[in-house]
């Protein structure tokens, strides 16, 4: 298991997604797969940037691990200290059908994270489970595999 | 995210290098309205540099999409990476717009 953290700024999201793309290389993602937790990360980690830490950045922690089953999985838990926020409930469903006009533009991005990854689920963490750099309030951990194979 | 413009025939040739995210639409946004305001009606992206696109990249092609209809002006795509059409057909991208493989055949109206 290896731990990631930083504050929810630009910069720092960019670095922490090379940091878990090089991991996912070593744990032997393939061109495209490297992509697809690129993507994943991407949407995840921005959301967190602008929805969980609207006002400052604040801490995000992902914690990595290489799930060998069948097919190679990388595992991530995904934390940030926000306000309560499920994706998987409270975000806009997707609409793939409807013409340019009548199209919503939001859902996409729970979209894409949904058919790029496993088990995917969410927690809403209590103080109980924050650690010591955390604050009291609680937190949200999103908890997905995506396949490297 | 670098955009050069070039008029070619009826269609304006918008040519995007670089990655098409959260950090880089806000930039693209606001030269697709300003060249709606200055009367752009046919727009050809031309997606060859475009190595990466997530959902903000959509969402700023909808939206842009979504102004041009009222004008009756038209979005078309041109040299799309596979990584991009991959993102593109996940999110049903495909059946809203026409993708050419090249520019001088996405400019033939």
């Amino acid at each position: 298991m290896q731990h990631f953290e930083c504050m929810s700024t630009i910069e720092n999201i960019s670095r922490l997604e090379k940091d878990v793309l090089t991991l996912a290389e070593k744990f032997g993602a393939t061109d495209k797969t490297s992509r697809h937790v690129l993507l994943v990360l991407e949407e995840i980690l921005t959301n967190i940037r602008l929805h969980a830490y609207k006002k400052e950045p604040g801490l995000i922690e992902i914690s990595a691990s290489l799930c060998d089953a069948d097919i190679h999985l990388l595992h991530l838990e995904i934390t940030d200290w926000g306000p309560p926020f499920n994706p998987l409930v409270d975000s806009a469903a997707p609409d793939l059908e409807s013409d340019i006009d009548d199209r919503p533009v939001g859902g996409l991005g729970i979209h894409i994270v949904r058919n790029l990854t496993h088990a995917l689920s969410y927690v809403r963490l209590d103080a109980a489970h924050a650690d010591a750099l955390a604050p009291l309030s609680g937190g949200n951990r999103l908890c997905l595999s995506i396949p490297l194979g | 995210m670098q955009i050069a413009q070039q008029q070619q025939g009826d269609f304006l040739v918008l040519t995007l290098e670089g990655e098409l995210d959260a950090v880089t639409t806000p930039t693209f946004e606001a030269i697709c309205d300003k060249l709606l305001e200055a009367g752009t009606r046919y727009v050809v992206l031309d997606l060859a540099g475009v190595s990466f696109i997530s959902s903000a990249g959509l969402r700023s092609i909808l939206i842009l999409a979504k102004k041009l209809r009222p004008v009756q002006g038209e979005l078309r795509f041109a040299r799309m990476q596979a990584v991009v059409t991959e993102v593109f057909v996940l999110c049903g991208f495909d059946a809203l717009f026409s993708t050419f493989p090249d520019v001088a055949s996405a400019i033939v109206r």
